[in-house]
């Protein structure tokens, strides 16, 4: 079920109805059960597995901290790090593993191209086992105290508006929530009204429109000119954040009328004035997770240069196939560490010290070329995550740099309009660091925006396209 | 409203917080414009057009309206928009009259589609509401064609809304009744042309399209058939599902003008009746030869489509042809 489907329109008023006239205890058992149904509407038989990650990891969470010796600790969390890698690894990248050896064994002259098991991974799964395992691992260090309830912990677990997309929340801020009692006010509900109305906006309206036409030339580089492979990865850009960031608002939008809070998993990413910045504000709750339980574990930058580099690039390129089981991702992770990388040399050089600027207008202007340096390192990358592999990834890249075709500037008027309509969007919650700050706009302001978003989803609405991170 | 608030607050739901009314000015603002855009949709559009909606689903309901009414029918066309111009069914029926076969024929063509939608409507809007006794069914090369991805992408999006749960498909219906919802797709149209391009449902008699006598668009086409193409499988897959509610079934190539011909290769044009001559062994089906009805090109209105006069000739001559053998 998708959020921009007339299902979840349905859906979703339903739940709610029964959800504000029951008691705590109720409200999450009808909860999980409205979650449950929310995950089944796109196979059913995946739930099993989402009931044996829950209670794997309640039980072992327990076992875990009622154990005095270390090595019981441990076999508590391997046991659960073996349950959830391994159904991540037998699902969604068996397929990846097994077509790699089938091609590495032909390298060697070996014939292992016999048919073989081939499996569907399940929505969501790369997102609720880190879920999952954050909340076992942050048992394990003694900064979380396992869940009372089996209840509860389920729906920390299942929680529908998160389940298949994120945020990756942590237990310590989800837990509690769902532990105590909801009040949604007045003013959570407007706000959560507001989220979803501007996730559906930038699903709709940037996302999709973008998306049609990234399409197409997607479909076919070879038959493109440079131009339109340009377009092809500016519109991409705009449609993966569209895509995704509107998923988050209409995710904290629908949390917020149960009166729960998600995390904010965007902070307008495009005005990040480097890959370090970028990082921090694209998927926040994924690169947090992979800064909490990956880099630092692997030594951070405690463990001198070579170390650092090395850690840096290991966490973007696992971060990379976390995504997906292709080399393509690997390959998008690997440019995300090497430019963090290089972020990193530069910065402990002293050479971006003597090139700092001053004055207000020079700092500005510098200001903005480093914004749009850094959009485009990030839109080459994005190249590799939507091309269909890696030969063609690279077969696009030498278009872009081919200058071939003919240069029809009225081509970019779509991406020209779309940045248009998103930027003051982003703008605003930029310079406020709050994109609630639209809300303290004058009412008459507030209303025509309210209306145009409204009647543009109307108007562009058609067919319901999948959310792109729902395959991850 | 505080009366309101206080019929749905709960322990949950708190409206009835100090000071912060449920209905803000920005929302009072947005339905105020709403409203205005409703109203003025309304007084611009004029009373007769109805929403085309997502396809020409006026159409198609009127069409299945018609098929409702009727008792029994011995002969349905399926096909296209190629299917539907070109077959008048009141013209085919009166000619095989005259030769002594009373029948009451019925035009099932759908406009826009190639056979994966074809089928899909088909099965879904005209079969349920009457089984013939035989389908002609109208096959053109533009049809089968896997080359034209917005006729493919467009069949697609038809195809999708078969799949509709009947509880989506009322909520639909429901929101179709707002202007700005139910003429979204012509109120993109004015936005990029500034002019209303209205599609009135053009039904005529037993689900026959007439397009009168207005000469219309030409286009370049690309040509490409494939035997095991999704295409070519829909419409086996519907041969196979008719035949097994034991209804006749008959090829008959469907219509194109001289210039379309022209646009296809030789290969082509040998790969789709290669095609056709397939499926009509493979299902053991009639397949009509009816190369010497084809009329000349000033008889098209189009590439395609017949004007009116035209096809209540070409619909005579047609049952002639099938019911003098």
């Amino acid at each position: 079920m998708w959020f921009n489907s007339w299902e979840f329109f349905l859906f979703l008023p339903a739940v709610l109805a029964v959800y504000y006239v029951l008691t705590r205890r109720a409200q999450n058992i009808w909860l999980i059960a409205a979650s449950y149904f929310f995950y089944g509407w796109w196979d059913w038989r995946f739930l099993s597995l989402i009931i044996l990650s829950t209670t794997v990891d309640y039980l072992v969470s327990h076992y875990i901290a009622r154990s005095q010796v270390e090595a019981q600790k441990k076999l508590g969390l391997y046991l659960s790090l073996s349950l959830n890698l391994g159904l991540l690894a037998t699902f969604k990248y068996f397929n990846f593993f097994v077509d790699n050896f089938i091609a590495l064994g032909a390298t060697i002259g070996l014939d292992f191209d016999t048919p073989v098991l081939r499996l569907l991974p399940p929505v969501g799964i790369s997102f609720y086992t880190f879920q999952t395992l954050s909340y076992t691992i942050d048992v394990y260090r003694g900064r979380q105290r396992p869940a009372d309830s089996y209840i509860d912990f389920a729906l920390f677990v299942t929680y529908f508006p998160q389940l298949v997309a994120g945020p990756i929340e942590r237990a310590s801020k989800l837990l509690p929530q769902i532990e105590s009692k909801r009040h949604v006010s007045v003013w959570m509900i407007q706000t959560g009204v507001f989220l979803i109305l501007i996730g559906l906006f930038k699903k709709v309206v940037i996302a999709d429109t973008a998306g049609v036409r990234v399409d197409k030339i997607f479909a076919d580089p070879a038959a493109m000119s440079s131009l339109d492979l340009w377009r092809g990865m500016i519109l991409f850009s705009l449609q993966i954040y569209g895509d995704f960031s509107g998923y988050s608002n209409i995710a904290r939008g629908v949390s917020r009328l149960f009166g729960i809070e998600l995390s904010e998993n965007f902070l307008t990413p495009y005005f990040s004035k480097s890959i370090t910045e970028f990082w921090r504000r694209w998927h926040v709750s994924l690169s947090a997770w992979l800064r909490d339980y990956l880099y630092i574990p692997l030594g951070g930058n405690r463990k001198g240069t070579v170390n650092t580099y090395r850690n840096l690039m290991l966490t973007m390129l696992i971060g990379g196939f976390w995504h997906g089981a292709s080399w393509a991702f690997i390959v998008w992770g690997g440019f995300h560490g090497a430019y963090l990388a290089i972020h990193k040399f530069w910065l402990e050089s002293n050479w971006h010290l003597k090139s700092g600027q001053s004055g207000v207008i020079r700092r500005t202007v510098f200001n903005w070329l480093k914004i749009l340096l850094v959009f485009h390192l990030v839109s080459f990358t994005w190249i590799f995550f939507r091309a269909s592999d890696f030969a063609s990834a690279l077969d696009y890249i030498s278009g872009l740099f081919s200058f071939r075709g003919d240069f029809n500037f009225r081509s970019i008027a779509v991406p020209a309009i779309l940045l248009m309509v998103l930027f003051p969007i982003e703008w605003m919650q930029y310079r406020k660091d709050d994109l609630m700050n639209f809300l303290s706009l004058p009412s008459l302001i507030r209303g025509v925006m309210y209306a145009g978003m409204f009647v543009s989803i109307i108007l562009l609405s058609g067919n319901e396209v999948p959310f792109i991170y729902f395959q991850f | 409203m505080k009366f309101l608030s206080s019929i749905f607050s709960s322990e949950t739901l708190r409206l009835k917080d100090v000071g912060v009314s449920p209905l803000t000015g920005g929302f009072l603002v947005c339905l105020l414009l709403l409203a205005i855009a409703e109203v003025g949709m309304r007084a611009v559009l004029p009373e007769s057009h109805k929403p085309r909606g997502s396809w020409h689903n006026l159409e198609l309901r009127d069409q299945a309206e018609q098929l409702r009414e009727m008792k029994d029918v011995d002969v349905m066309f399926a096909g296209s928009s190629i299917a539907a111009v070109n077959i008048p069914p009141v013209a085919f029926d009166s000619a095989a009259s005259e030769l002594g076969y009373e029948l009451d024929s019925f035009n099932a063509g759908i406009r826009g589609c190639n056979y994966s939608c074809i089928a899909a409507g088909f099965k879904h809007m005209f079969l349920p509401l009457q089984e013939p006794k035989k389908v002609i069914l109208i096959v053109a090369p533009v049809d089968l064609n896997e080359a034209n991805e917005s006729v493919i992408r467009r069949s697609e999006d038809f195809i999708r809304t078969f799949n509709n749960e009947s509880y989506v498909a009322a909520l639909i219906d429901v929101f179709r009744h707002l202007y700005v919802f139910g003429f979204r797709a012509e109120i993109k149209d004015f936005i990029v042309s500034q002019k209303w391009n209205f599609e009135p449902s053009l039904i005529g008699e037993k689900g026959h399209i007439d397009m009168g006598y207005e000469p219309r668009n030409r286009y370049q086409y690309k040509f490409r058939f494939e035997e095991k193409g999704r295409i070519v499988k829909d419409l086996s897959r519907m041969i196979d599902d008719l035949q097994s509610r034991g209804i006749k079934v008959a090829i008959l190539p469907g219509l194109v003008d001289g210039s379309i011909r022209e646009m296809m290769s030789k290969e082509e044009t040998d790969e789709f009746a290669i095609i056709l001559s397939k499926l009509a062994k493979k299902h053991e089906i009639e397949l009509y030869r009816a190369d010497d009805l084809v009329p000349d090109d000033e008889k098209f209105i189009d590439q395609f489509h017949l004007n009116t006069g035209a096809a209540h000739k070409y619909a005579a001559s047609l049952a002639e042809k099938i019911y003098k053998q």
